[in-house]
Formats: C-alpha cells, sequence, structure tokens
C-alpha cells in the first residue's frame, strides 16, 4: 500500500493520491534528484503479465509531442510496476466538468484539434499506438490552456497480437466491449451494476480512440456523460443545441457511430475537417453557394448574351443582304420594264442600305444606259468612283470590273475611245475570265488604232472560249482599223449572220453600215438598214436612223442636181425626225437637220430647231452661228431692197462673244469660221458696214 | 424592328443587365461575407 510520503526507488517521494482507474493508480511525486514534480502510476496487478513490461517501456518512454506526456522511468519493483511521467500542473476535463463548467464551442473546437493532433502521431508511429482510454479525465488542461493527454502504461501496440487495452465505460468503442450481456446477474437485496466483459483479443485500432474522443466531446458538447455501451448506443447530438453549430455536432455525430465503418477512418480526417469547420458551417456553405451561383450564373447569362448578341448581328447582317438583294433584284426588273423612276429610287434605297456596295451603282449606270443617256452614265460613274473605294468595301472583282465595263461601253458610245480602252483595261485586268470584255477592249483599242495590243486581246478573248460571230466581228473592227474595209464589211457581215445574240448581230450591221459609210458606199447603207430593219431594238433603232439620215444627207451633200439633193435631203428629214421625235436626237444630229432643212429650203422648220436649240444649249456659239448662217442663207434669197443683215449681225456677235475661248486656242468650229467668211463677204460688199 | 435587331439588342441589353447583375450581387455578397467572417470568427476561433 503506498501512502503519502512513500519514496519509491530512492528517487520518487510521493507527495499526493491523484486519481485511480481500471489502468492503475497515479500518486503525484517529487523527484529528490531533479527536484520537480512527477506524476508515479503504479499499474494495476490485473494488467501485469499481460504486457510486454520492457517494451512497452520503450515505447512510451520514445514517445515525443507537444501534447503528450514525457514518461521519465519505468520501474520493475517487488510491489508492482511503474511509470513516471511528466506531473502537468493544472486540471483535466473531468474536474472541469464536474464543477460545472460550461465549455465554448472555440474551446471545445481548439482542444478537439489538439487532442486529434496528439492522435495523429500516435496512430503515425510504427506501430501505431493506440491510447484506448481516452476520457475527459485523461487530458489535462494546462495552465496556458492546451490540452495533455495522459495515461498511456496501458496504452497499446497495434499489431495482430496485441491484447491490452483500457477501457472506460461510455467512452469505449463498441467494438471493445466482447458481447453486450452483463457477466453478472442482479442479487437480490442488492443494487444491480452490470459488469461487461471487454474484449481483450481484438485488435483495436485508431478509429477506437477516434470513438472514445468523439464521445468525450460529446460530454463537453452536451453536458451528460455518454450513455454506457453497450446496451445503450450513445444518441446523436440535437442539431439544434443553442451554443454549438450543426458542424460540430455533425463532426462529432460521425466520429461516434456504432459502426467503425461509419467513422472518420483515421485522426487526420478528423483533424481536417476541425480544422476547415467553416467550411461544413452551413452557413458559409450557402454563402458560397451563392458565390458560385452569383459567379456561375451570370457569367453564363453574359456568355449567352454574347452569343444572342452575336447571332443576332449576324441575323441581322443576313437580313440587310437580304433587303439589299431583293431592292436589287426589283430595281433591275424595274429597268427591264424601263420604269426607270422607281428603278432610280429603289437603286437609292438600295444604296441608302449598304453605300459602299456597288451592285446599286452599276444599275444606276444600266438604269441610264436603258435611256441611251450616256453622258449621265459616265458622269454618274466616274463620280461614284471618285467618292467610293469599291475595291476596299470588299466588292468582288468580277463586281467592279462590271462596273468598268459599263462605263467603258458608254464612253466607247460617245466614241471616247481612248476613255473606254482605260476602262475596259480595269474591267480585263479584274476579272480576266470573261471573253466579252476582252472582246470589246480590243474593239476599243482598234479604235484608237492599236493594233497590235487589239490583236493581242483579241487572243485572249479567243482562248477564253468567245463565239465565233464575237471573233469575227473583233477582227472586222481590226481590219477597218487597218483601212481594209472590204475584209472588215465581209468580217461584220459574217458576224451579223451567224450570231445568235440579237445585240451582236445590231452591232455587226451597225459597224457594216459604219464601213459602207468610210468606203462612201451610201446606198449599201442605206440598203443594209432597210432590209434588216426588224433586227434593230432599243438604242439601235436610234443609230440605224441617223445612220440612215447621214447616209441620204451625203447623198444630199454629193448630188448632181438640186431636185436628187430635195429627195435626199427630205429622206434624210424623214429618218433624222425620227430619232428627234424618240427623244434622242443629239446636237449633231439636230444641226444635221437643220442642213437637211435647208437643202429643202424650209427655212422655217430649220429656224425652230435652232430656236429651241437656244434653249437647250444657252452657252453654244456654234447654235448662233448656225442661226447667223441660216440668216445669211434666208436674206440672199430676198431682193436687195428687202434684205436687213441686222439679226445676221445680232447672232453673229453672240456666237463670237461666246467663241473667244476658241479663238485663244485656235479650236473654233467650222460653223464658225463659215460664218466668219461671211460676214467678210457682207463687209465686202458694203451689207454691213465695219 | 427586325428579328436579328431584336437579337442584337436584346444580347446587348442582356449582357448589360447580368454584368450590372453580377457587379451588384458581387457587392452584397462581399458586404455579407465580412459579416459572416466575423461570424465564423467568433463561432469558430482562428
Amino acid at each position: 500500500m503506498i501512502e503519502k510520503g512513500n519514496i519509491i526507488n530512492g528517487t520518487y517521494r510521493i507527495e499526493d493520491k491523484i486519481g485511480a482507474g481500471g489502468g492503475g493508480t497515479v500518486f503525484k511525486a517529487y523527484h529528490l534528484r531533479l527536484e520537480k514534480y512527477v506524476v508515479v502510476k503504479r499499474i494495476n496487478d490485473a494488467w501485469v503479465g499481460l504486457m510486454d513490461s520492457r517494451k512497452e517501456a520503450d515505447i512510451i518512454k520514445n514517445l515525443k509531442h507537444q501534447y503528450l506526456p514525457q514518461a521519465y522511468d519505468f520501474l520493475q519493483l517487488d510491489d508492482g510496476i511503474y511509470t513516471v511521467m511528466d506531473f502537468v500542473p493544472g486540471a483535466s476535463l473531468d474536474k472541469y466538468i464536474k464543477s460545472g463548467y460550461r465549455f465554448t464551442q472555440q474551446q471545445v473546437i481548439f482542444w478537439a484539434k489538439q487532442i486529434t493532433e496528439a492522435l495523429i502521431y500516435l496512430h503515425s508511429l510504427k506501430p501505431p499506438i493506440i491510447h484506448s482510454d481516452i476520457k475527459p479525465a485523461n487530458i489535462m488542461i494546462d495552465l496556458e490552456g492546451n490540452v495533455c493527454l495522459i495515461d498511456f502504461n496501458v496504452s497499446m501496440t497495434s499489431t495482430p497480437d496485441s491484447s491490452i487495452s483500457a477501457t472506460s465505460r461510455g467512452y469505449a468503442a463498441p467494438e471493445q466491449y466482447l458481447n453486450i450481456d452483463p457477466i453478472n446477474k442482479p442479487e437480490p437485496g442488492k443494487p444491480y451494476r452490470p459488469r461487461f466483459q471487454f474484449d481483450m483479443d481484438t485488435a483495436l485500432d485508431q478509429r477506437s480512440d477516434i470513438y472514445s474522443l468523439g464521445a468525450t466531446l460529446y460530454h463537453l458538447i452536451t453536458g451528460q456523460r455518454p450513455p454506457k455501451l453497450p446496451e445503450t448506443k450513445l444518441p446523436p447530438i440535437p442539431a439544434d443545441l443553442p451554443d454549438f453549430d450543426e458542424a460540430l455536432i455533425n463532426i462529432v455525430n460521425k466520429m461516434t457511430h456504432y459502426d467503425p465503418r461509419e467513422r472518420y477512418q483515421t485522426a487526420q480526417q478528423v483533424y481536417d475537417d476541425l480544422n476547415n469547420i467553416i467550411r461544413l458551417d452551413k452557413r458559409y456553405r450557402s454563402h458560397k453557394r451563392s458565390r458560385l451561383i452569383v459567379n456561375v450564373v451570370f457569367p453564363v447569362i453574359m456568355v449567352g448574351a454574347v452569343v444572342l448578341g452575336t447571332a443576332g448581328f449576324m441575323q441581322m447582317r443576313k437580313e440587310s443582304d437580304t433587303a439589299f438583294n431583293d431592292k436589287i433584284t426589283y430595281a433591275d426588273n424595274l429597268v427591264v420594264n424601263k420604269d426607270y423612276e422607281n428603278a432610280q429610287k429603289t437603286y437609292e434605297e438600295a444604296i441608302g442600305l449598304k453605300p459602299d456596295r456597288i451592285e446599286p451603282y452599276s444599275g444606276m449606270l444600266m438604269l441610264y444606259s436603258s435611256q441611251y443617256d450616256y453622258d449621265k452614265v459616265i458622269e454618274y460613274g466616274t463620280n461614284a468612283l471618285a467618292q467610293h473605294n469599291f475595291e476596299a468595301a470588299g466588292n468582288s472583282d468580277a463586281q467592279i470590273a462590271q462596273f468598268d465595263y459599263i462605263l467603258g461601253n458608254a464612253y466607247f458610245v460617245e466614241e471616247n475611245y481612248e476613255k473606254a480602252v482605260e476602262y475596259y483595261k480595269k474591267a480585263v485586268e479584274l476579272d480576266q475570265s470573261n471573253a466579252e470584255y476582252y472582246r470589246d477592249f480590243a474593239i476599243a483599242l482598234s479604235r484608237c488604232a492599236y493594233v497590235d495590243n487589239a490583236n493581242e486581246m483579241l487572243q485572249k478573248a479567243v482562248d477564253l472560249g468567245l463565239e465565233n460571230a464575237s471573233i469575227s466581228l473583233a477582227k472586222a473592227e481590226i481590219d477597218f482599223a487597218k483601212g481594209n474595209y472590204s475584209e472588215a464589211a465581209e468580217g461584220f457581215r459574217k458576224a451579223a449572220q451567224t450570231s445568235s445574240d440579237s445585240v451582236l448581230t445590231q452591232r455587226a450591221y451597225l459597224y457594216l453600215c459604219r464601213t459602207y459609210d468610210r468606203m462612201g458606199d451610201y446606198d449599201s447603207v442605206i440598203d443594209t438598214i432597210s432590209k434588216n430593219v426588224g433586227v434593230f431594238t432599243n438604242d439601235s433603232v436610234r443609230v440605224a436612223n441617223i445612220m440612215c439620215a447621214e447616209a441620204y444627207l451625203k447623198k444630199a451633200d454629193a448630188a448632181a442636181n438640186d431636185q436628187d439633193r430635195r429627195v435626199y435631203a427630205q429622206q434624210s428629214i424623214n429618218y433624222y425626225t425620227r430619232v428627234r421625235d424618240a427623244g434622242g436626237a443629239s446636237r449633231q444630229t439636230l444641226f444635221n437637220l437643220v442642213t437637211a432643212y435647208q437643202y429643202v429650203d424650209d427655212i422655217k422648220n430649220a429656224q425652230a430647231i435652232l430656236n429651241a436649240m437656244m434653249q437647250d444649249y444657252p452657252n453654244d456659239a456654234d447654235v448662233y452661228a448656225r442661226l447667223a448662217i441660216l440668216e445669211a442663207d434666208k436674206q440672199s434669197k430676198l431682193s436687195s431692197t428687202l434684205r436687213s443683215y441686222d439679226n445676221f449681225k445680232k447672232y453673229y456677235d453672240k456666237a463670237e462673244k461666246l467663241d473667244q475661248h476658241n479663238k485663244v486656242s485656235g479650236t473654233s468650229s467650222t460653223y464658225i469660221r463659215t460664218m466668219e467668211q461671211i460676214m467678210e463677204r457682207l463687209k465686202q460688199n458694203n451689207w454691213i458696214k465695219e | 424592328m427586325t428579328v436579328g435587331a431584336i437579337m442584337f439588342y436584346g444580347g446587348i441589353g442582356l449582357f448589360a443587365a447580368a454584368l450590372a447583375g453580377m457587379i451588384i450581387a458581387n457587392v452584397i455578397l462581399s458586404s455579407k461575407w465580412k459579416k459572416l467572417r466575423q461570424l465564423m470568427h467568433d463561432r469558430y476561433g482562428d
């Protein structure tokens, strides 16, 4: 029997009995040599013989952890086995509990983490050490508020042959009990306290320590000692305790699960959850969920919005393209149906939609071409090219080439062949697959007498598969340019007769007539046009009438007698009148018509035409010159007493005034010079004074 | 207004609304987080 004052092994003077348990009796002792307090524990005799004392002592002495006491000594004396450890000043959790202390959640978590750290250390040793008797009485709180897990001398190493464990009912894990039936029976007259047999043969593992720690925490949280196993299972802690949160309660409930497989499997897992307990809090999780929703849902909506907007933008472009193309198609049809006003309006609307697309501008050129207003074609086309960079705006080369080709055609019709060559050249540079562009380029080159270049372009057209009639037409043009009029006439005739393209046929006949005209064969001009009058359509009718009128006028010029002249002039008037009535009379056509009227002595109609031209060409010196010439002719037919050259003088002065700039450059027209010659004669004859 | 225009301007509007919503929601959540962080500290310690 150990009593206060006893000196054990000559070193440890017993000061006080601290406690006693299943494992043994604990004393506070004084180390006489080190002069410090230690804890001496005498192992219960029941354990002696069940453990390899020396081996266990070595294990315990080697333990070094912040939250474990340091073992100093292991004594195998005659009266028992003793272990000597650090004395931890402070109080056990058991004492706190018994004093009615209410633990805060922060304290519980703080201590639980420290004990778990100690368990991680113990369980990580090779072989692992299972404390097996974790309970409030074995957890000291030192003066600094840190825990110290004590009472190791009955711990065991977790090996299959290990068979020692301490147990405390209520804190021991269910698997530490051999069975659930008490080993004693009630005795009459005595209060019944059931006793259970613990399983000493089963190798416990770290999950038992986790259970015991959980049960200890249960006690701290609820203030109630865990019900004693095995007859009563530890009930889960209610989740609505006011001072403890569900996160901690869930951890403890999991630690104390009856089935070891459902518990935490390692102390490290427990520590991780305790260390990250905030993440288990439902308010925190709710907040994180809200964050997740905000930072996922809104960006997803934004991405969706971008996709929607992009799709909308593409759709808008598609709709715009459709509306634009519809307008172009509609306007093109209006041009075909000669509804030029609405066609122009529709093209302008298309330009409003896409100002840099070339199609409506090309349409406008076609619109003016259809009205034979080639001056307007040139004016509009050149302005459009000056104001827009069609290439940079993404129009295709073929579209731009077509635009240049139409413009080249206008210059060609206006007989400005150098400009026609310029635009045809642009067209073939941009679209090298169109044989007709090369053909007309070759024709324009031949009109400019660039015969070699014309042949080269014609060859390219042939290489691109130009049809035979077109080849004949272009070759005839080249022959014409060379002055080989007979070959040219033959080529044009062949082209006209073999072409299946009515437009090309008309061109061939007109060029044939031009060739006859150049050859001075006016009868053939008239004959060709008369025989093929049904061939000509649209503007070709106008051109054919003009050619016929000019042929008759030239026949009138060359007529042998006055009667023939009047007959030819009258025919010329007939054709010119058709042209004028159709609204296609040019300035030169009207002058020719005046000449024809003069041949038939119809001064009145000649005068009427020139008067009308004064309105249309108010600054044209030639108009006044022709008026002056006509007036002189008119007066010359009167008797000398009735003549008056006042009007002649008036027209003369006006024409001279308007022709000032041509005088400087010496480019006055034939009409002006004729008028001036008449003036000289009138002055010489004193009809007009100096 | 064409379908494309509705989609395009709708997309812009939706984007702007979502962006504004996300900013506002984050401001609110940040404010709540400050309070929650203090509460977590009070309840669980460091």
